[in-house]
């Protein structure tokens, strides 16, 4: 059953996960802030903001890193 | 095959939504107290109307929900259903065991317990009574260990039972025939293992991928079976196994402790300090990569579940329509039930193949995170 077919079915698997990935990747990161600022209790959710920046930061990352030449 | 593909992604994504919303929906349900007290008096007043034989309201979210999750007891038809057996551990009052015919469909309280919502509560009141009337002992609950044969556990086992009737078989075929050609069963199971081993296996981790085949065979073949069985309406079939999202966390779990295991100093490397990448940009791609760790056995257990749970209601709200009309009118309800059918019919033959591309997808996958993780480093 092998061939040419199926390679072509890996390459589009392969990045299934991606996008869910990089949604969790800027959920997680943006929780943790709003968790943080919840600890400081600051009136501006200055953390909140820099987590949410640093986790798209981080997804776009994530992003070059598995759509780049693989190693 | 690329044609394909890209229409099952079309499709995954249509139901993914769908079933998000269905549990966005559920979880409302208890949250605040308002709705919560609503729920109770409509559950009242459907308790008086069952009581006094007035005809009942359809309940199409009730109808699907109750389909698609786990209960105690399997519901047949109407008020008929197979009593299961209830297994429960209370640190406090030790083992019960009983059927859960004694519940009398979640109506009464036995051996101090009852069920509410699925799920089984502990009491102070005394057997049969009404469990309008029972209160609830929230210390003892929390003391509750409910390991009941459910009707999800009883599809998993007729679903071994199965596994292990075909692959005995199979087995035998090859012990007697030796590698020679195939006959019967082992003529229909010898090409999708040699496709679990060819495409998954070998594309994915290479020359030592031959002690991950017992278990990238088992998940691909468990999945495949409980996704067709859960596709059969009739008794013992027809549970939601691979729908349910215990099932596919222990999947998913298993993979993922298996590269935890596996992993080798080059993918741990990859993953603390990717090399050639500056340091600045270490300190966000570093935790980022290890949040990705979790993150894919995560997407794992959920594209499973969704993908199997949104496939059930789906055809169950085809279903649903049709008592929706009718009790507006009984011909509308029979001209409706006609387009539900083919509707039906229809995506029952779409879950035929979404059944063994979640299969495929998922051994996929593990074999993919798997070969990631043994993978040695190439020397340039």
């Amino acid at each position: 059953m092998a061939g040419r077919g199926t390679s072509d079915a890996s390459e589009y698997l392969r990045y299934t996960g991606l996008g869910l990935t990089m949604v969790g990747i800027i959920l997680v990161s943006t929780y943790l802030g709003w968790w943080l600022d919840g600890l400081l209790n600051w009136k501006l959710p200055l953390l909140t903001i820099v987590f949410a920046l640093l986790g798209i930061a981080g997804a776009m990352l994530h992003l070059f890193k598995e759509t780049g030449r693989r190693r | 095959m690329k044609a394909l593909i890209r229409a099952a992604f079309l499709l995954f994504s249509v139901l993914f939504a769908g079933v998000s919303m269905a549990q966005h929906e559920g979880h409302d349900h208890g949250s605040d107290d308002a709705s919560h007290q609503a729920t109770e008096a409509v559950e009242a007043a459907e308790h008086a109307a069952h009581d006094g034989h007035a005809t009942e309201k359809f309940n199409p979210g009730e109808m699907i929900m109750g389909h698609v999750t786990d209960e105690h007891g399997w519901h047949l038809w109407g008020h008929t259903s197979i009593p299961l057996p209830i297994i429960i551990y209370n640190t406090e009052r030790g083992l019960s065991l009983f059927s859960s015919a004694h519940f009398d469909h979640g109506h009464k309280t036995y051996a101090g317990y009852f069920l509410h919502e699925g799920k089984i509560l502990a009491t102070d009141a005394p057997d049969g009574t009404d469990v309008h009337h029972a209160t609830e002992n929230e210390a003892l609950t929390a003391a509750t260990w409910d390991v009941s044969i459910t009707k999800n556990v009883l599809g998993m086992l007729v679903s071994i039972a199965l596994m292990l009737i075909i692959f005995l078989s199979v087995a035998a075929g090859y012990r007697k025939r030796g590698v020679g050609a195939p006959k019967g069963l082992q003529s229909f199971i010898e090409p999708i293992i040699l496709f679990v081993r060819d495409d998954v296996a070998k594309a994915n981790i290479g020359p030592k991928y031959e002690r991950f085949m017992p278990f990238l065979l088992t998940v691909f073949f468990f999945i495949l079976i409980n996704n067709l069985m859960g596709l059969i309406p009739i008794f013992p079939f027809g549970a939601n196994v691979s729908g349910s999202i215990s099932v596919t966390f222990a999947l998913a779990a298993i993979t993922f402790v298996l590269t935890l295991i596996h992993g080798n100093r080059h993918y741990w490397g990859h993953i603390i300090a990717m090399p050639g990448v500056p340091k600045p940009v270490l300190l966000i791609l570093t935790p980022v990569e290890i949040l990705g760790v979790f993150l894919r056995p995560a997407i794992l257990m959920i594209r499973l579940f969704a993908n199997i749970t949104a496939g059930h209601i789906i055809v169950l709200s085809f279903f649903a329509l049709i008592f929706i009309f009718g009790e507006i009118n009984a011909g509308l309800g029979w001209g409706v039930s006609v387009f539900s059918l083919a509707f039906t019919i229809f995506m029952s033959m779409l879950e035929l193949l979404v059944a063994f591309i979640q299969a495929f997808v998922f051994t996929f996958l593990s074999a993919m995170y798997l070969g990631a993780a043994i993978e040695e480093p190439h020397h340039h």
